[in-house]
């Protein structure tokens, strides 16, 4: 099947997916590998999906959901550096970088909710929808998620008492 | 962090990820590769229900890393055929099958089963996990009767022989290591489906200091295995009527040795005995790896003119054999296989823990020795042009000469021992004093002890 628009679809939205597959992976070839697999998946449905986009983030969302927890929440070492995308200056590299490394120790639930809800401005019912779980659960998961990148992120000699802790 | 602030951060996290051209050509492309592989797995089993099972191959799943997948890129379409060829080795459809279900991590990327073999001794397996575009691989080994999952439990190599690390890419000719320990296992070298290997076992050095090296066919002809107590091998991989890659079964171009023993010595130069420790170390570890070479002894000791460190040359103190010229201190050595500016071999990545470097030289018995001096580049050391003579002490001059005996580089002895520059491949011989000896080395590529190594998996 690579007709009714589905072609369009690819050509067009591509980009814009393979950024937001970035932000669930990390490294821009798991991104790749992610968005192609959820776009293959979204093919076999193209005539039976109103609204392709939403439909691909749920599947990319679940699927990095699904891979996390099946491999748990453990640090997992990895026998290669990750790829980063093309640097530029040092302190922006830097600055990537720990966002990344920040993004990286975050479930992957949360982290998908952080990115439906703060990448692509989805509601909060929408990024539920998408994830297949309550408004409740989204509003913790974004509440949890943006404390936790604030600690991740912040040198620990600034931390407050509490947030050193949590 | 506000909200705002992520928002930005985020957004400037992705400022530079831009997909590769042609998006829906290459799922095309992944969707008909997923289909080819799918029914080639079908096509194989009703193949190994026939033949028994010598090769058996594979049921394909697609396969997911725990981790972001990050393989190192697949570059030659070499890589990809290997990796599409049946499952090598002695084991069964079924466990190949319970292996490759065992190391399935999901649904993306995907796995295969490279190799499979059971001796007395342990199980050994090869697994390549990739995208389209990137791809490694793992070996794993365990107990004779290891399952499946328990082969898929166990750690990775690491700690074992020296280029033996987990997650290595996947090569046109991959090359690996799977054992129990650095003594219990074997090096596996699997070439394309329709490659064939010959495998070199033993090689000597003629007088006329030209190599003498004969290759017999292996049996399981594009596969290989090397048992780590059996005598280093050098491996030819011909596809069609090409040769594509020669090179010694074990890693050569960096090599750690645990222990040395040295022969008598000459106290000829200002010997250091740091380095020529390190000599030592590196002169058994290349005879570990090549298979040649003998007890060494420190024939010469000194400074090289540039180069702020001491030199060492060790080898054979009298008689056919094989030298080495030594820069450092350790038992990690760079060894220098290709001129300046070459890059045959596929790039090792670096290991700072690898500082010494080595260049190797065929010595013939005259009492003239000739070896190229060694260079430190990222990651490995590389041949110059400046080549050491060591010579008997009343020499004072050493010339280059051509094919044609024309003298293309001079230069003064001290003591005997001197340098000459000239360019890779451009002497036949060497002249000192009354000795002439023949320095035969070729002119591109990679070589150890002056025997040509290949890499051309050109399409």
């Amino acid at each position: 099947m690579t007709d009714d628009g589905f072609r369009e679809f690819v050509e067009t939205r591509y980009g814009e997916l393979l950024r937001t597959a970035y932000l669930l992976t990390g490294t821009q070839h798991a991104a790749e590998d992610l968005l192609q697999a959820s776009l293959l998946k979204l093919m076999d449905r193209w005539n039976n999906v109103d609204d392709p986009t939403r439909y691909l983030y749920r599947i990319m969302a679940n699927q990095r959901v699904t891979i996390w927890r099946r491999f748990g929440s453990r640090e997992l070492l990895t026998d290669v550096l990750p790829m980063r995308s093309v640097p530029d200056g040092i302190d922006a590299v830097v600055q990537r970088d720990e966002l990344l490394s920040a993004l990286d120790r975050l479930p992957a639930k949360t982290r998908a909710v952080l990115v439906m809800r703060y990448w692509l401005d989805l509601s909060e019912a929408d990024t539920a929808a998408a994830l297949g779980c309550s408004v409740g659960s989204v509003k913790s998961q974004a509440s949890r998620g943006l404390a936790k990148l604030r600690v991740f992120l912040t040198p620990p000699g600034c931390l407050t008492a509490k947030e050193a802790v949590a | 962090m506000s909200i705002n602030e992520l928002q930005a951060r985020l957004s400037q996290l992705v400022d530079d990820v831009v997909p590769d051209p042609d998006p829906f050509e290459r799922l095309m492309s992944r969707r008909r590769r997923r289909s080819r592989t799918r029914m080639g797995s079908i096509v194989a089993v009703g193949v190994a229900v026939v033949v028994a099972s010598v090769a058996a191959p594979m049921a394909m799943h697609t396969a997911v890393l725990d981790k972001p997948f990050a393989g190192y890129p697949v570059e030659s379409e070499w890589t990809w055929k290997l990796l599409s060829s049946p499952t090598r080795g002695n084991m069964s459809l079924e466990y190949v099958n319970a292996l490759t279900h065992e190391f399935d991590r999901g649904p993306l990327p995907s796995v295969r089963v490279l190799f499979a073999m059971q001796t007395a001794e342990m199980t050994q397996v090869v697994v390549a996990y990739h995208s389209d575009t990137h791809a490694y691989v793992l070996a794993r080994a365990g107990e004779a009767d290891a399952s499946a999952a328990e082969l898929a439990k166990r750690p990775g190599s690491r700690g074992l022989p020296t280029g033996t690390t987990d997650g290595v890419p996947a090569a046109p000719f991959l090359v690996t290591y799977s054992g129990l320990d650095a003594v219990t296992g074997a090096v596996i070298g699997l070439a394309p489906q329709g490659c064939e290997i010959s495998t070199s076992v033993h090689a000597a050095v003629r007088p006329d200091g030209l190599w003498q090296r004969a290759y017999e066919p292996e049996p399981t002809k594009d596969y290989a295995v090397n048992y780590a107590k059996e005598p280093a091998e050098v491996w030819q991989v011909t596809c069609g009527k090409e040769i594509r890659e020669v090179r010694p079964a074990r890693r050569v171009d960096r090599l750690r040795s645990s222990g040395f023993s040295m022969g008598p010595e000459t106290n000829r130069g200002s010997p250091d005995a740091a380095t020529d420790d390190s000599a030592a170390y590196a002169y058994n570890a290349l005879r570990f790896v090549t298979g040649v070479g003998d007890r060494p002894s420190r024939i010469w000791g000194g400074s090289i003119a540039g180069i702020d460190e001491p030199a060492s040359v060790v080898g054979p103190l009298e008689g056919l054999g094989v030298a080495v010229l030594h820069f450092g201190t350790g038992s990690r050595s760079l060894i220098a296989l290709e001129p300046e500016g070459s890059h045959i071999l596929p790039p090792a990545p670096p290991d700072p823990a690898f500082q010494a470097i080595t260049s190797t030289a065929i010595t013939d018995g005259s009492g003239l020795i000739a070896i190229r001096v060694p260079k430190r580049e990222p990651a490995r050391a590389v041949l110059t042009d400046r080549v050491l003579v060591i010579a008997p002490e009343d020499a004072t001059t050493a010339e280059a000469l051509d094919a044609r005996g024309n003298v293309i580089a001079t230069g003064q002895l001290s003591q005997g021992i001197g340098l000459l520059a000239f360019v890779i491949g451009a002497a036949a011989s060497i002249r000192a004093g009354a000795i002439t000896t023949r320095f035969s080395e070729p002119r591109e590529g990679a070589r150890v002890y002056g025997d040509q190594l290949i890499y051309d998996w050109q399409v």
